[in-house]
């Protein structure tokens, strides 16, 4: 009786109590904080410093496509374009054209799902699609695998990191780890934690704006988006203004095969958004300012002034990383870029 | 032994199958992973937590509690990874395991209607948030216009207020009467649009796109909330625990049947071990009993040995004595065939030296008394003077005459009596001599003695059986032994007596050679040219009583002791015969025997029988 007491009912209890705490320490520290909307960046986890090594290796490596000329870096420009691609469409091995517009890498870790159409879950799944996506790197695994391989050094890195070695599993490990310790938080995020003088008062404004008028329903969160689907033209339609219909149009609508999903996307992340021009999934608007009047045509259904949008796009360029915002100043000829992941020693 | 390992395979495969059998039980009843149960069951609630939670981030969601979807957004990968360690642990768990699909699908279903709700909450929510706000600035607008008091503008602006009363009413408690309502309203509104200033107008497309936007999204948000509401994710977990925790108690179960079982299994051993112990006991005792009375038979036997051998050992004793009896009688035989030959030998001389005294007698008598008497009568005449000349001229005659007798040949005659006398007592002298040497009892028992001597001595001795025969001798150089002369001497004597008997008395001859074999060996040879020896006979030789002679004549021991006397002296006697040509005794004797005390006292018990 006593053994089914203490076993059965204390850890329950114990759960709930802890639980309990847990709120409240949740609500303290909400109402502590703030209740905005859009959250600041939690820290990255603590990854094997080789193992982040290895992955940003691999994540600039070409021989990861069929061809040899792709490699991750060449879609997710990670100096220039803020993890993006500066193409409307991205070019994959063999020259095979891509259906959208590659999307920033940088906090792909904290979005909810992975491409436009959300159909990878994990970091490691999309990796191990983009490996077989002709208009990506177009090869197979076999081939990728046997190909670096005959590389020592990768292989000796691979054996003292993993115990079973060089492995399709442990290449999406050690690239997904990569790419996990991308997210670098910017000015706004320390304006949420506190630091009013983080940035301007146009930018506040334009914060202030990007509430008022709703764009902060779908862009909210860590990531200031990622974090749900909408459909792209929630009032008049997008498609048919734009004409030239393609099947990547067709969004989330290509994975469910379910009718209410036709033109539906994941909401991009607006982190960084400054510097992933040209925007949309088909990359067809190349400025920030076009891209918020077109949000506000399709998605807001309503228009505003001119000062508005501008005071908007202020604010959204204070959601540039600093370590981007450093490394874009400092990127000049010469200068080595200032390294973008913010691994730690384990 | 085929059978051997047919039954040691089998004993082995016994023993196998009871420690297998053990080895199951023991097996099936180890706990069951009851952490792994803890854990599956954790997992379980876990996902029933984060359902919890989606719901009710859903309904803060709804409420505009919540300003950001992160909260419904986050567990998507968390439950992707709950479900994917739960498969883990359920491993091959049978009927929990078939559910787990099941539950993928459905949290992928509520996660799919959590989706279309954070889109159409997204849309309703601004929408509304928008609204009140773009009714506002068409009524600023129309209060600022010029036709302000334009029935249609007037209108419009009652309709503004009447649809967002009715729109704000329709979000909180939504039904068709209302929806309706408002449809017609703006309707109305749609109709009238061309009659307002253009600015207005615009506005009004916008709060009529709204609104509608507000029915179609709130109509959608029914629809989803139904959806989501009838998704059994709840059920399906609490299904899944029931199922894991009835698993659970059914292996507690198999494990108390399992255990019971091993009980059994254990006290049913148990008796074995006990039983196989019990014999095992029995079973020493009765090899103790064995062993002790094994041990009362052994010293019963070794009392039996004791007394055997006791008397065994009065039987040697009698045997020895017998055998000395024997021995002592067969040397009686033999001395009495030598004293026999001696008693000849010695009569012989004795008859001349008798005669020769005889004889000398006689003649002293007869002529040496004559002449002394008449010698005697012729001095008294001589002396007394009274005599007659006659008379003393007959006592000289008569003196004359007996003096003439002793004359010439007779004093020849006395000495040549008196010679033969002489040697006849020299060969008397001899043969005693000869019997002393031969038996040398006046000396120690064991010396050192010339072989040939012995021989020599022992052919004198035989001399009476031997005269006529011819005798050979080749002696070699030979070193002195050291040994028993009487015995040794005792087998010569019986050899060459054999000897002399086997040959014929014509042309019967003896050789008798000596030489040295090595530096410590001598060897004698003593052979015959007479009848042989049969080679059936041949084997028997040495045997005790053995003997081709006529019952009486001989003992059939000669041999036998002269073989026993030779092995006592460390040497070998052989013997080599042909029928009809002769036989011929080898014997080899070292210079030293072995100087074995028992031995040397046999020898001198030998040599004292």
């Amino acid at each position: 009786m006593n053994g089914v007491f203490w076993n059965f009912w204390v850890p329950p209890f114990l759960r709930l109590c802890a639980g309990i705490l847990g709120a409240a320490g949740i609500l303290t520290a909400a109402m502590a904080t703030s209740n905005e909307p859009i959250k600041p960046l939690p820290p990255n986890p603590k990854i094997d410093l080789r193992k982040l090594r290895l992955g940003e290796r691999l994540f600039n490596d070409p021989r990861l496509s069929a061809d040899g000329l792709v490699s991750c870096a060449s879609c997710h420009n990670l100096y220039g374009s803020g993890g993006a691609d500066p193409r409307p469409r991205s070019i994959g091995a063999k020259g095979v054209e891509g259906t959208v517009n590659a999307p920033s890498v940088f906090n792909a870790a904290n979005s909810f799902r992975q491409f436009w159409d959300g159909r990878a879950l994990t970091l490691e799944d999309q990796i191990g699609m983009v490996v077989v996506t002709p208009a990506d790197f177009g090869t197979t695994w076999d081939a990728l695998l046997s190909k670096l391989k005959q590389d020592a050094e990768i292989s000796s890195m691979f054996r003292a990191i993993y115990p079973d070695g060089l492995s399709a599993k442990n290449v999406s490990d050690a690239i997904a780890s990569f790419e996990r310790t991308l997210p670098a938080p910017s000015r706004f995020d320390r304006y949420l934690q506190g630091d009013a003088s983080a940035i301007s008062d146009d930018e506040r404004k334009g914060y202030e704006k990007f509430k008022a008028y709703g764009c902060v329903a779908c862009h909210q969160g860590v990531n200031v988006g990622g974090n749900m689907f909408q459909i792209f033209g929630v009032i008049g339609n997008y498609f048919q203004d734009r004409g030239q219909p393609k099947p990547a149009d067709l969004g989330r609508y290509n994975v469910t095969k379910n009718e209410d999903d036709k033109y539906v996307f994941k909401v991009p992340s607006l982190r960084n958004v400054a510097l992933t021009a040209p925007y949309f999934h088909d990359g067809s608007v190349p400025t920030l300012e076009a891209a918020v009047s077109i949000m506000f045509k399709y998605q807001l259904g309503r228009s505003a002034s001119g000062e508005d949008m501008a005071l908007i796009v202020k604010f959204l360029k204070t959601l540039t990383a600093e370590t981007l915002e450093k490394s874009m100043t400092g990127n000049l000829p010469g200068k080595e870029p200032a390294p973008l992941s913010r691994g730690r020693e384990k | 032994m085929n059978k051997r390992l047919l039954r040691n395979i089998l004993a082995a495969f016994l023993v196998l199958t009871v420690i297998g059998l053990l080895a199951f039980l023991v097996y099936r009843t180890q706990a069951v992973d009851s952490q792994l149960h803890n854990e599956q069951t954790t997992a379980l609630r876990e996902l029933r937590q984060i359902d919890i939670r989606l719901d009710i981030n859903v309904l803060r969601s709804r409420m505009g509690l919540n300003n950001d979807y992160d909260p419904l957004s986050a567990p998507v990968s968390q439950i992707d990874a709950l479900c994917s360690h739960l498969s883990e642990l359920l491993g091959n768990d049978g009927s929990t395991l078939k559910s787990l699909p099941e539950l993928r699908a459905v949290f992928d279903q509520k996660l799919r209607v959590i989706d279309q709700f954070k889109a159409q909450n997204a849309i309703l929510r601004n929408s509304l948030h928008y609204v009140p706000t773009v009714s506002d600035e068409i009524q600023l607008l129309i209060r600022k216009n010029a036709e302000a008091g334009s029935p249609a503008l007037k209108r419009l602006n009652d309709m503004l207020v009447r649809v967002l009363n009715d729109t704000l009413r329709y979000n909180l408690m939504p039904d068709s009467a209302t929806s309706r309502q408002i449809q017609i309203s703006l309707a109305q509104m749609q109709r009238e649009l061309p009659l307002y200033p253009e600015e207005i107008a615009a506005a009004t497309q916008g709060f009529i796109n709204h609104v509608h936007v507000i029915l179609r999204q709130r109509a959608v948000e029914i629809m989803l909330m139904a959806r989501l509401g009838e998704i059994p994710v709840p059920s399906l977990i609490e299904q899944m625990g029931k199922a894991l925790d009835q698993e659970f108690a059914l292996q507690m179960q198999e494990i108390d049947h399992y255990r019971n079982y091993l009980a059994i299994y254990s006290a049913f051993l148990l008796c074995i071990v006990f039983y196989f112990a019990m014999r095992l006991v029995s079973s020493f005792r009765m090899i103790a009993r064995a062993n002790q009375q094994l041990q009362e038979v052994n010293e019963f036997l070794e009392q039996r040995v004791r007394e055997r051998t006791a008397d065994l050992r009065s039987a040697l004793e009698d045997l020895k004595a017998s055998e000395a009896q024997l021995i002592q009688s067969e040397k009686m035989a033999s001395l009495g065939q030598m004293v026999a030959g001696v008693a000849h030998e010695i009569n012989t001389p004795l008859g001349y030296v008798r005669s020769s005294i005889e004889t000398l007698s006689t003649q002293i008598n007869e002529k040496v008394r004559h002449f002394c008497q008449d010698a005697q009568a012729l001095l008294n005449a001589m002396y007394t003077g009274r005599v007659d000349e006659a008379r003393i001229a007959a006592c000289l005659s008569a003196a004359h005459r007996s003096s003439g007798e002793l004359k010439g040949s007779f004093f020849d005659d006395v000495a040549a009596m008196l010679r033969d006398g002489l040697y006849g007592i020299d060969q008397i002298r001899d043969m005693v001599l000869n019997l002393k040497n031969f038996s040398r009892l006046d000396r120690s028992r064991v010396t050192l003695f010339r072989i040939e001597d012995g021989i020599e001595s022992t052919l004198q001795l035989a001399r009476q059986q031997i005269e006529h025969l011819k005798i050979t001798k080749d002696f070699g150089t030979t070193t002195p032994l050291r040994c028993s002369p009487s015995q040794i001497n005792q087998v010569f004597l019986n050899i060459i007596t054999n000897a002399a008997q086997a040959v014929s008395p014509k042309d019967g001859l003896i050789r008798i050679s000596t030489w040295m074999q090595d530096t410590s060996h001598v060897v004698i040879e003593i052979a015959d040219n007479g009848k042989g020896i049969s080679s059936e006979n041949l084997k028997k030789i040495f045997d005790p009583f053995f003997t081709t002679k006529a019952i009486g004549q001989g003992t059939g021991l000669g041999l036998s002791i002269a073989y026993k006397i030779i092995q006592k002296h460390g040497g070998q006697i052989e013997v080599s015969s042909r029928e009809g040509k002769g036989s011929a005794f080898l014997i080899t004797l070292p210079t030293e025997p072995p100087s074995d005390p028992e031995e040397g006292e046999e020898l001198a018990d030998g040599a004292a029988a």
